[in-house]
């Protein structure tokens, strides 16, 4: 871990955030021409989200992805195994479907932007549809695409 | 790094493998756990996690300071404005522009270009591939837009409520249009653009757009107009904590 690293992230968070940025100022400046109060908790905020952002994608750098990108070559290497075992192939993968889908239905669960939707989807809703549910639904959707993907990368089915 | 953390967690994983416990039910599900070789480079995914745990905290206080009062207050003047179209231009580009962006796209495009490239899908010049990314995000990019401005619409013209049968939606759809035709001449007078009459719009217009729990409040953006009354927001659990996260309201 380097500050190198570090600046990396920064700028690679700066370019992600410039668009939603620029058309939130552009709309702000242009099209409704009115000044932003609180611009001081504004700017404080701004900034804590590109750090935060940076921070959290150097962890994710540093963690996350090395220890998923290995257990998941454990699990193909061992798909692999038994598929030479003589089961059938694409069968033999199961634990790569169970492993995508578990991955896919977790990191859904814990986003943070769905997390911040789903309270905002409470409130506008007085309530009719909680949190928790929306979020539960949305993962286990990503989970069976992600299972589904695996399925087909695996078995070669052409789009 | 082989630092003393990490020859701790070799000891304690090679104490494990001596011992002869039954298997937990786990290891039947992914065989791969049963060899429990030590994690390379354990110090470093340790501080990861910190860094992802501090960078969270940091990240979701800092959304809740600025993009979120700052988008709900510039989506709230674009809806008292009434002009349909610029607040579906604004979702378009909303949509458009985080998509454009995003970098898990780009990891995807990029590895999705390689492999056109070497199956011959494209000219073979890095130029047919740069083309190809280009297109590739350009389309991806629209599409979300489209999504989201087509969602708004939705919303806008009453679409968005209740449960979504087949002949239910039909009958919602004819509604939403005959109500959006009838308040669309107050749309597009230049006069009446400003302000249009309440009782042209859906009545959910309103009740999507309407901030529960700032009625009447003074925000950073003025005044929220009072609309209808959340019933439920009085006995609210998560009021308080979300008070305690977002100071500007």
């Amino acid at each position: 871990m380097t500050f190198g690293q570090l600046e990396h992230a920064l700028i690679g968070t700066l370019t992600d955030l410039a668009p939603v940025l620029s058309v939130v100022v552009f709309f702000q400046a242009l099209v409704l021409r009115r000044q932003l109060p609180h611009m001081r908790a504004l700017l404080i905020g701004i900034v804590c989200v590109v750090v935060g952002l940076a921070i959290f994608r150097l962890g994710l750098n540093l963690s996350v992805i090395p220890v998923g990108s290995a257990m998941a070559e454990r699990l193909a290497e061992l798909g692999a195994g038994a598929g030479a075992a003589g089961v059938s192939y694409w069968l033999s993968y199961g634990p790569v479907y169970a492993f995508a889908a578990a991955i896919g239905f977790a990191a859904t669960l814990v986003e943070p932007t769905l997390i911040m939707v789903a309270d905002r989807v409470r409130d506008l809703t007085c309530g009719g549809v909680r949190p928790v549910t929306l979020r539960v639904v949305v993962a286990a959707g990503v989970a069976c695409g992600l299972a589904l993907g695996a399925v087909r990368v695996v078995a070669g089915v052409r789009l | 790094v082989t630092g003393p953390a990490c020859r701790f967690a070799d000891a304690v994983l090679a104490r494990k493998r001596v011992q002869s416990r039954p298997r937990p039910a786990r290891h039947r599900v992914f065989p791969a756990l049963r060899r429990q070789e030590p994690l390379p480079d354990l110090e470093q995914k340790i501080v990861g996690f910190a860094f992802v745990l501090i960078g969270l905290t940091v990240f979701v206080r800092g959304l809740a300071m600025s993009l979120f009062p700052m988008g709900e207050g510039l989506a709230h003047s674009l809806a008292e404005r009434g002009s349909v179209l610029l607040l579906l231009a604004f979702a378009f580009a909303l949509g458009f522009g985080s998509t454009f962006a995003e970098p898990a796209l780009g990891a995807v495009i990029a590895t999705a270009a390689e492999i056109a490239a070497a199956e011959a899908l494209v000219a073979p010049d890095p130029n047919g591939a740069r083309t190809f990314a280009a297109a590739l995000r350009l389309g991806i990019s629209g599409g979300v837009g489209l999504g989201v401005a087509i969602g708004t619409l939705r919303i806008v013209l009453g679409l968005a409520r209740g449960a979504a049968g087949p002949g239910r939606l039909w009958r919602r759809a004819a509604a939403g249009a005959r109500r959006a035709c009838r308040g669309s001449a107050a749309w597009l007078s230049t006069r009446e653009r400003r302000r249009p009459p309440p009782s042209t719009f859906p009545s959910s217009w309103r009740s999507a757009l309407a901030p529960p729990r700032s009625y009447g409040a003074a925000t950073p953006w003025g005044r929220f107009r009072p609309g209808r009354p959340c019933e439920r927001d009085a006995d609210d659990r998560g009021a308080a904590r979300r008070r305690a996260l977002l100071p500007l309201r």
